[in-house]
């Protein structure tokens, strides 16, 4: 759907010059969510912005299926355009058209009629659950409604691709967490591919297939989700899954496993029932969780000692109560 | 001279001062606008990035607004003749007005759309849109509230500027001033020519601020 080929961005400034994105090479597959996730500076925004081109790369090619977008003049870019909508972490809506107005805007620029145009913004608005405040102005909505506002926007020109440039880096946890399901859903039954650029793997982790980590300009390491997670290669992509810590010095007499919780009841004590249902001394290295509507969300890297009975335990107890394990003793994180 | 003629006088004067406040305004931003975009969007990092261009306009709207108004009045008289045919008259001071205001307006039609997020341009380009779309549809309406009290602002001071033209037969109020009170020293006819300008800039900045924040949806 989209490819990158051998990707350079650099910018001139006051300072000297700025190498924000050095021979990338991507490629993203026609309806998947992919992830693109890095810490702030490391050329996300750049990079997503090479994919419409509001960027134009320093050299390298962009593909959007199989058109090379760094090639096309410009009248045929802006149709194209139409194709590959985004959103962004500000919103960016027109505050001085009401929330019908800002989802009409793409569609009177492309030539329709301005009765088919409220028509088709009456129904978008209808899927991102704003069908009572289509009337209202941006001031008047708070930020996941005006977020919800420019998704009905980005999908009123039936894009194939939609690329969300830290599009919930702005809101609440709960709110996050609404919008990304929203996404999903977009996915899901509207068959667009969607573009994630986010600073935050909990986001990757909660809707996205595919994820690209990048840093510096640099592309560290891409694959699955689950593959990045349970073995990432990297130091960087390590300080992401677990912010406050970035290398674990475990014992080797420790066996290493990861807990992922997903909407589990956040008012059950499952480390403190963990300890004492199988007598085992945990440790915990490291976690990065959150409490939403009183459901656990996140993970937590906890140690057990070497020992085949307390370990076997543990798993099982686990299993019963639903969280997800994976043992990740001696791979990748030390 | 008896309170009816004074009446009769001062009516005159101040329907001419409201005609060429009003038509150099409009004419001046009939210009002025068109000024003010090219001027923004040849800007650097413009949606129309164009330097040769920015400069030139910049350095001709900046070298008009340095002229003192009066010497631009006078030393443009040829023009104004060839314009409208004569040098004196309410008419014939719309011409040196629309000059000095029009790059006035451009700069403050520049000032308001800076004012419009760059993140909603970048979204629309982000749709598609061309240029002439995100100066029409984009940057004008959004900046309009911000454009509304620009204009009250300009309308303003174009008020003053021809009152000064009364120095030179410029006709309105400002002529009535000094005929009246500065040749003739009936210093209260001055006063009161005053008082009336006072009230016109009152109720220009009062309607202009009140369609302003009417006009914005930023609001509640």
């Amino acid at each position: 759907m989209i490819r990158f080929e051998k990707v350079t961005k650099t910018f001139e400034t006051s300072a000297g010059e700025i190498q924000a994105l050095s021979e990338i090479d991507l490629n993203i597959d026609k309806g998947c969510i992919f992830g693109v996730i890095g810490s702030s500076g490391a050329g996300k925004s750049t990079l997503v912005r090479c994919m419409n081109l509001l960027e134009r790369p320093t050299s390298g090619n962009v593909y959007f299926d199989d058109v090379n977008l760094t090639k096309l003049p410009m009248k045929e870019l802006r149709q194209m355009r139409r194709k590959i909508s985004m959103i962004f972490q500000q919103f960016n809506l027109l505050e001085q058209r009401d929330a019908l107005g800002n989802v009409c805007y793409p569609l009177e620029i492309s030539g329709v009629s301005s009765k088919e145009a409220k028509e088709k913004a009456k129904e978008l608005l209808t899927l991102v659950g704003l069908e009572d405040r289509m009337h209202s102005f941006p001031a008047q909505l708070s930020g996941g409604q005006k977020q919800r506002v420019a998704i009905a926007r980005a999908l009123a020109t039936d894009p194939d691709v939609l690329l969300c440039d830290e599009a919930t880096s702005a809101l609440d946890p709960g709110t996050t967490r609404a919008i990304l399901d929203l996404l999903k859903d977009i996915n899901e039954k509207l068959g667009v591919t969607i573009i994630v650029i986010t600073h935050e793997m909990k986001v990757v982790e909660q809707i996205c297939d595919k994820v690209a980590v990048i840093n510096d300009g640099v592309l560290v390491e891409s694959g699955d989700v689950k593959d990045i997670f349970l073995k990432p290669q990297s130091k960087v992509t390590r300080q992401l899954l677990f912010p406050q810590k970035d290398d674990f010095e475990t014992a080797t007499n420790q066996r290493v496993f990861r807990l992922s919780f997903d909407g589990q009841s956040s008012n059950e004590p499952v480390i403190a029932n963990l300890v004492l249902e199988c007598q085992a001394k945990i440790n915990i290295l490291g976690a990065s969780t959150e409490d939403v509507g009183g459901k656990a969300y996140g993970q937590m890297l906890i140690a057990i000692p070497e020992d085949e009975m307390k370990v076997a335990r543990v798993k099982n107890y686990l299993d019963e109560i639903g969280v997800h394990a994976e043992e990740i003793t001696g791979s990748g994180v030390k | 001279m008896d309170f009816g003629q004074l009446i009769s006088i001062m009516w005159d004067g101040i329907l001419e001062t409201l005609y060429m406040t009003v038509a150099s305004t409009l004419f001046a931003y009939l210009f002025g606008i068109p000024l003010g975009v090219v001027l923004y969007v040849t800007d650097k990092n413009g949606i129309a990035e164009n330097r040769p261009i920015n400069s030139v306009l910049g350095v001709i709207v900046n070298l008009l607004r340095s002229v003192p108004f009066l010497i631009l009045l006078v030393a443009i008289m040829p023009f104004t003749r060839f314009v409208v045919g004569t040098t004196l008259g309410a008419t014939a001071t719309i011409v040196p007005l629309v000059v000095a205001a029009t790059p006035f307006v451009a700069r403050m039609v520049e000032s308001s759309l800076k004012e419009v997020d760059g993140g909603v341009i970048e979204a629309a380009l982000s749709m598609g849109s061309n240029n002439w779309q995100i100066i029409t549809k984009v940057l004008l309406p959004e900046a309009k509230p911000s454009l509304i009290v620009g204009s009250t602002i300009a309308i303003t001071t174009i008020l003053g500027y021809s009152a000064m033209a009364g120095f030179v037969g410029g006709g309105g109020l400002g002529t009535i001033a000094i005929n009246y009170g500065y040749y003739r020293y009936q210093e209260d006819i001055m006063f009161i020519t005053v008082i009336l300008l006072v009230i016109i800039v009152q109720i220009f900045q009062e309607t202009g601020m009140k369609i302003a924040s009417g006009t914005d949806k930023r609001k509640r």
